[in-house]
């Protein structure tokens, strides 16, 4: 069969110069927060292994989520997992049939991006 | 070209995408209960491991959290790694990474003192 479809078509996808619908960014969070947290895995195993493996272990899992730079990767870990559920359920939402008018999917991607960040500052704050 | 998977693969690798979703949406709650009001004590802490539903319940979550993974890589990799002879061997590690993770959770669990 021939293509009718012509060998060179104009590109034109520079992320820093066209304007994108807000659900596009929560989407490509959701990919980025799916990788982050999928090569974590390894990771988490460590630590969670470390603390049920010895008193010292487990204090020292707890010394090293109290502050530092283990606090900062917690908490981006942690924004990560709360923008990949709420984005998450927001599909689920999608897949079954709430929310996919223009305006109720745009005003769920900003709630998406908005709430994550608020659970993230109401769990480190208090 | 076509995949080797045959037709139906893609919606149960859909599915199972979900369904491992829901499953740990359940265990969320269980989880937040976890690090927010959880065990401060070692004891506590491996105690609440200690029962074979509970070994049995984090085990099913890991496997849930490594179904989702590896379909979720999948995904990410079928757009960004177009050079099958890359992707294919991706793939397979990110697998066997999903196994070994598997099979340690299931020994962390099972190793309790």
């Amino acid at each position: 069969m021939v293509s009718t479809v012509p060998r060179k078509r104009i590109f034109y996808l520079n992320l820093l110069q066209i304007w994108l619908p807000i659900g596009a960014y929560v989407s490509i969070l959701h990919r980025a927060s799916g990788v982050l947290l999928g090569l974590s895995i390894p990771g988490l195993l460590w630590v969670w292994s470390v603390s049920l493996g010895s008193a010292e272990g487990f204090a020292s899992v707890q010394a090293m989520l109290r502050g530092g730079p283990g606090l900062l990767l917690g908490c981006v870990l942690l924004w990560a997992f709360l923008h990949h559920l709420l984005a998450g359920l927001r599909h689920l939402g999608f897949d079954l049939g709430w929310g996919e008018s223009r305006l109720a999917a745009r005003r769920s991607a900003w709630l998406t991006l908005l709430l994550s960040v608020v659970i993230l500052l109401g769990l480190t704050l208090s | 070209m076509r995949h080797p998977g045959g037709a139906r693969s893609g919606l149960t690798i859909w599915l199972l995408q979900r369904v491992s979703a829901a499953w740990m949406v359940l265990m969320t709650p269980f989880m937040a209960w976890l690090f927010l009001a959880g065990p401060s004590e070692y004891s506590a802490w491996v105690a609440l491991f200690q029962p074979l539903y509970a070994k049995l319940l984090a085990l099913l979550t890991v496997a849930a959290l490594l179904v989702h993974a590896w379909i979720g890589l999948r995904e990410v990799m079928m757009d960004y790694v177009q050079i099958m002879a890359l992707r294919l061997p991706l793939l397979f590690a990110f697998l066997m990474g999903a196994l070994l993770c598997f099979g340690w959770a299931a020994h962390i669990l099972w190793s309790l003192a």
